[in-house]
């Protein structure tokens, strides 16, 4: 199973974000995508999960159609349902909701499963978002910042987990930090 | 002291209010001591209280209201479907512009002097109220639906969540919101209209009808009193309606 990116361009507004980009990304192995603020890591990820489109260059991958799951900047979880509930709405109907619950447990403290997301801490939600893309069924795991917002105690648990659900994936995340990447076991491409 | 406690509570305040325009409206009737033009709450009770025990009252009622709900929600299920559908082809919504931008902008008089030609005056509250509350529902479904965040309905395209479950948890919600202050105004309009079409086209036992013969007979009282069973028909219908919809 690869990714592969040749000669990928993408600009907004005449501004130019990736310029030329290749690499091929291929499994099972963790990359840890590292650059400045604004060097296109976002845009990669859009990119290669088909949010968007490259201006020039190509994305394949092989097989041709991988199943795609993603952290996002922001979450985007829905605040009005708990943890539970934002997690059943990607997950595939065989995983149930005591084994959603008990994969929840292993990263967050058990009396927060039963509150709506919107009572959640910001480093509480990022956990949620994480736990939803790796219980989502997928061959490729898009990370934009993993762990910002969680303190050091909740990194190392969750870059456990992390590790635990994502051995036989492609997995890309970006940090700006090189600790993370030591935290993952990942391979470091600069941008 | 006491008196400031009791105006902090809300309903006690509600009260007084009401209370105070009570009181204006009966001394200015005593003032001008004309009924024809203006009778005071006193008078509007009595007439009520002898409406109450009538057939006709409880007829007129029954079927002014099961017409005019009719109206409204053959127009909330139309409008709904045609929003979404406008949503989603934008083909359908710019096919049906002119038609709404027509509907939005003719008089209400006008339609019901075309709708008693065309339909007769049996139907025409439900005409009426129909064509009314159908262009609002149609612009706050689309409005609605147009609210939903873009953000995660990519979320919900990159882990292909199902169509069902983004109309439930992604589109919903924020419809749900749109449609409830959208209803609030298209269920009093929908009164409004209904009765207005039933005192021009005058169909025998409703409360146009009653409207109508208060007014050839000058009988303020009447008047007032029918008045006030449309404003209590209006707010038990947006109650109804409005718990109905937040249980969807």
């Amino acid at each position: 199973m690869y990714l592969k990116l040749s000669h990928v361009q993408k600009a907004y507004s005449g501004k130019e974000v990736l310029k030329d980009y290749s690499f091929c990304f291929s499994s099972p192995k963790t990359y840890c995508i590292m650059g400045p603020s604004g060097c296109g890591k976002t845009t990669l990820f859009h990119l290669i999960c088909g949010l968007e489109k490259p201006d020039a260059g190509s994305v394949e991958s092989s097989p041709e159609k991988l199943r795609f799951s993603v952290v996002f900047q922001e979450d985007r979880l829905l605040e009005s349902l708990d943890a539970l509930k934002n997690i059943q709405l990607v997950t595939p109907k065989e995983v149930t909701g005591e084994q959603i619950l008990a994969h929840l447990s292993r990263i967050l403290p058990p009396e927060s499963l039963s509150q709506p997301l919107r009572e959640f801490s910001g480093g509480m939600k990022r956990r949620v978002a994480i736990c939803r893309a790796l219980l989502a069924a997928s061959d490729v795991v898009l990370m934009d910042e993993p762990f910002n917002g969680l303190d050091p105690d909740s990194r190392d648990t969750t870059a456990a987990y992390i590790r635990d659900m994502t051995r036989d994936k492609i997995v890309l995340f970006s940090t700006h930090q090189e600790s993370d990447a030591d935290l993952l076991d990942a391979t470091i491409c600069t941008l | 002291m006491k008196i400031s406690i009791m105006f902090k509570n809300k309903r006690v305040r509600q009260i007084l209010i009401i209370g105070f325009w009570l009181i204006l409206w009966e001394l200015l009737s005593r003032l001008l001591h004309n009924q024809l033009i203006l009778v005071g709450p006193t008078e509007v009770l009595l007439s009520l209280a002898a409406l109450l025990p009538t057939g006709s009252f409880w007829l007129s009622i029954l079927f002014s209201s099961i017409k005019i709900a009719l109206g409204f929600i053959s127009a909330f299920l139309l409008g709904m479907i045609l929003g979404c559908l406008s949503f989603r082809f934008h083909w359908l919504k710019e096919l049906l512009e002119p038609i709404l931008l027509l509907l939005k902008s003719i008089p209400v008089a006008s339609f019901v002097i075309l709708a008693l030609i065309m339909i007769g005056s049996p139907g025409l509250s439900i005409f009426i109220s129909f064509l009314i509350v159908l262009p609002i529902i149609y612009t706050n479904t689309m409005t609605g639906l147009s609210n939903t965040e873009e953000k995660l309905l990519e979320m919900a395209s990159v882990f292909r969540v199902s169509f069902w479950k983004k109309v439930r948890f992604l589109y919903l919600p924020p419809l749900k919101l749109q449609l409830e202050t959208a209803c609030k105004t298209a269920l009093g309009m929908s009164w409004k209209s209904g009765i207005a079409a039933e005192v021009i086209g005058v169909p025998n036992m409703s409360i146009g009808e009653k409207l109508y013969m208060a007014k050839i007979y000058l009988n303020t009282p009447d008047l007032f009193a029918w008045t006030i069973v449309i404003l209590i028909l209006s707010a038990i219908f947006e109650w109804l309606f409005l718990k109905l919809l937040k249980h969807i």
